[in-house]
């Protein structure tokens, strides 16, 4: 197992102009957070000309599905993302999981407006606010999403503090 | 995205997030210290991090797999 590369996911997708918004754990991270993630998570926009951006800019890290034995075929292309919605891959700069929406706040548009920009290895790239972001791990409701919203909400009162 | 802070130790009020996530075990230096770098050194840290546990990850596994063959 190699290391997902972080900076580098970023920019093949910013570089594509993929319309995407970071979530999950390395959202977390560009808000403060202190737990390591494994993965880059990235809500997308569904529109036609979007997913014939991301597949194409993804082709050239060969994605595939994650946990699914090599043998199955799979074919990352605008017809396959379209008639899917969440994907789980590998890809050779490592974990990518695509969310076509994220419960409870819904579908890129409204997760966008949830969104803040951040300068990101020098791209301005969407980061699902810390905010959206306690609201999104609560409403997951599993445990290792559970886990985090406390140091997250304490990121979020730890920003609105007066500078001593 | 805030990137500083001029953030201290002294005591939260009980019913703070903050000391709510200290009795929950959490390093709020840790945070204070992620809060004062960019988003991107945020990020470039955490890779730091990552690229340290797969090479341990990586390290324990040869180390088994060679006692594994001793045996």
């Amino acid at each position: 197992m190699s290391a997902t590369q972080f900076q580098r996911l970023v920019a093949l997708l910013a570089e594509a102009e993929v319309e995407f918004v970071v979530i999950g754990g390395l959202a977390a991270t560009v808000h403060g957070s202190a737990y390591v993630t494994y993965d880059v998570d990235v809500c997308y926009d569904r529109s036609p000309q979007n997913v014939e951006r991301l597949c194409r800019a993804l082709a050239a890290v060969h994605p595939r599905l994650r946990g699914v034995p090599q043998d199955v075929p799979f074919q990352f292309d605008p017809p396959t993302v379209l008639s899917g919605l969440n994907f789980t891959l590998d890809t050779d700069l490592g974990a990518l999981d695509l969310l076509g929406e994220i419960p409870p706040l819904g579908e890129f548009r409204d997760v966008a407006a949830h969104s803040e920009v951040a300068d990101l290895f020098g791209y301005q790239v969407r980061v699902l606010s810390l905010e959206a972001l306690i609201q999104a791990k609560r409403a997951a409701g599993r445990p290792k999403d559970l886990l985090v919203i406390p140091e997250l909400e304490a990121l979020l009162e730890l920003r609105k503090r007066p500078p001593e | 995205m805030s990137t500083s802070t001029g953030l201290s130790l002294s005591t939260p009020p009980d019913e703070s997030a903050v000391a709510r996530a200290t009795a929950f075990g959490i390093d709020i230096t840790l945070l204070i210290e992620n809060l004062r770098l960019t988003p991107t050194e945020r990020v470039q840290r955490l890779q730091q991090m990552l690229d340290s546990v797969v090479a341990l990850q990586a390290e324990v596994k040869t180390r088994r797999e060679r006692q594994a063959q001793s045996v």
